[in-house]
């Protein structure tokens, strides 16, 4: 009995100390692509900014899938009794969405905007339980002048 | 005219800390779950306290009981002892003594009003003192309806570890059982000092109350009697204690056996 | 062939229309087949060989979409959607559909 309380506190340690580490690594470099690609403009709207002088169009996507690590879902454990917002699962979300429309930002090198954007996201699970991983893909079309 | 502009990203995730925030919820979670335990446990206790020993025979007949017994078996000079202290116990319970064949010296006190006693106790003891002793701290479980206690606790700790859901449910398990353990040992003393007055009024001395367990002391690997028991030791000396409070006789000799035990 | 998710093709018209064409497959999500997944899941941080199976999933059902809408004789996809659906019990469906069209 007191093996398992010491395991628990273990990964509950090593989870909450790479987790948090590979969090701020990840945004770190979000943000710095953020600022690259920031001339890049992407919209939901159906119309190119500007209908003249198109050359080609494609389907362009990204997609990443990350994990949540062991003191995140016990946080969410902790939420589940009282209500509220799963602040531990935003942090993952923001993550992935931001990173996917990274990925899709690079897969359409060269163009000049993207339009139509969409975002899917759906859940990885280890059981029917708890969330293992979320996977976001998202995609548009790649305008190229 | 597209204005490359990087918009506020901190507006999907929460301000406050993860690690304090887990803190404050954990330390919440677990005072609710005391909380409830202590509530809990205070109403079983006053419920139990106030249930009839004929009530609680007639409950027995519905459960049944998790023990790997072997033959059961009666003695008649075992009834005979157990019948002249049970007037000085006087509790409303009809209470009968039976013999079982295990391997390990012990004896239980199970609801409905039967004690248990194991055939290798039999042989560990070595004089009807003795003898009364065991009977009469039986009889003091009870008297406290400890046997009952024990039971309603052990249902209130599933009912607390399901809410709590698998995994983390064992953890706050363990600290509940801690408390568990606590009020074991209290009740255990309890009896150690009702067999006393069981002793002194049925044969107006306690001597060799105790010697049982000054053998038994010999870290002996026995271990029913550890953890929800006091060690032997602590008991020794609060019945040493109670004796002198109560000036009790112990100078008189112990009774023999009369007879050997089927 | 050419893949887009908007309903028009600049300065293309759209002489034929074939209809729907789709592409699915459906994989499994159990991340207790990765024995590194069920790792990373105590210590966070990017599923990269489940982020590969997902892209090689999608590829595989946009060829499959392709291969329709070669069939058919078209030449371009038009508004393009993805789908993701579970369908049993540790089982997902990566579903992609769109407007067979031959623009000129």
């Amino acid at each position: 009995m007191i093996y398992e309380i010491l395991l628990f506190l273990i990964l509950l340690i090593v989870g909450y100390i790479s987790g948090t580490i590979l969090e701020k690594r990840h945004y770190k470099k979000i943000r710095e692509g953020e600022e690259f690609f920031k001339t890049l403009p992407t919209i939901a709207l159906k119309k190119p900014l500007n209908i003249l002088d198109i050359k080609s169009t494609r389907l362009v996507s990204g997609n990443v899938v990350i994990s949540i690590d062991y003191f995140k879902k016990f946080l969410a454990y902790l939420i589940n009794f009282f209500g509220g917002n799963i602040s531990s699962y935003e942090t993952l979300l923001d993550r992935a969405r931001r990173e996917a429309i990274l990925r899709l930002k690079e897969d359409a090198k060269g163009a000049s905007e993207i339009i139509n954007l969409k975002i899917e996201t759906s859940s990885i699970t280890k059981n029917t339980k708890s969330v293992g991983a979320v996977e976001v893909l998202v995609y548009g079309t790649a305008i190229y002048r | 005219m597209y204005k490359p502009k990087l918009p506020d990203d901190s507006v999907n995730i929460q301000k406050e800390s993860f690690l304090l925030q887990s803190v404050k919820l954990f330390f919440s979670l677990a005072i609710l779950a005391f909380l409830s335990y202590m509530v809990l446990t205070f109403v079983l206790h006053i419920v139990i306290d106030n249930l009839s020993p004929k009530y609680e025979k007639k409950l027995v007949q519905f459960i049944s009981f998790d023990m790997e017994i072997g033959e059961i078996k009666s003695d008649e000079y075992l009834d005979e002892i157990t019948e002249k202290i049970s007037k000085c116990a006087n509790l409303a319970y009809d209470i009968k003594t039976y013999i079982i064949d295990q391997d390990t010296p012990n004896a239980y006190a199970l609801p409905g009003g039967s004690i248990y006693i194991t055939t290798e106790m039999l042989k560990e003891l070595q004089n009807q003192n003795e003898l009364v002793a065991i009977l009469g701290h039986e009889m003091g479980h009870f008297k406290n309806r400890d046997h009952l206690k024990t039971l309603g606790s052990s249902v209130l700790f599933s009912l607390i570890s399901l809410s709590l859901g698998d995994g983390y449910g064992k953890i706050l398990d363990t600290t509940l059982n801690l408390s568990k353990i606590r009020y074991s040992q209290s009740a255990e003393l309890k009896s150690d000092m009702f067999a006393l007055d069981v002793m002194d009024c049925s044969y107006g001395s306690v001597s060799d109350a105790s010697s049982l367990f000054s053998r038994l002391d010999k870290g002996d690997e026995m271990s029913s009697f550890l953890e929800t028991h006091p060690p032997f030791n602590k008991r020794i000396k609060k019945m040493q204690d109670y004796i002198i409070l109560k000036n009790y006789d112990t100078t008189k000799e112990p009774i023999p056996f009369k007879k050997e035990f089927n | 062939m050419l893949i887009t998710n908007i309903e028009y093709v600049p300065n293309k018209e759209i002489v034929e229309h074939y209809g729907i064409v789709t592409g699915s497959t459906v994989r499994s999500k159990h991340v207790g087949r990765d024995v590194m997944a069920g790792f990373k899941n105590i210590f966070g941080g990017e599923l990269k060989g489940y982020t590969e199976l997902l892209s090689e999933s999608r590829e595989e059902a946009l060829d499959r979409m392709i291969a329709q809408a070669t069939s058919l004789g078209a030449n371009a996809i038009l508004n393009v959607r993805f789908s993701t659906s579970s369908v049993a019990a540790g089982a997902s469906e990566l579903y992609v559909y769109g407007t067979a069209v031959i623009i000129r």
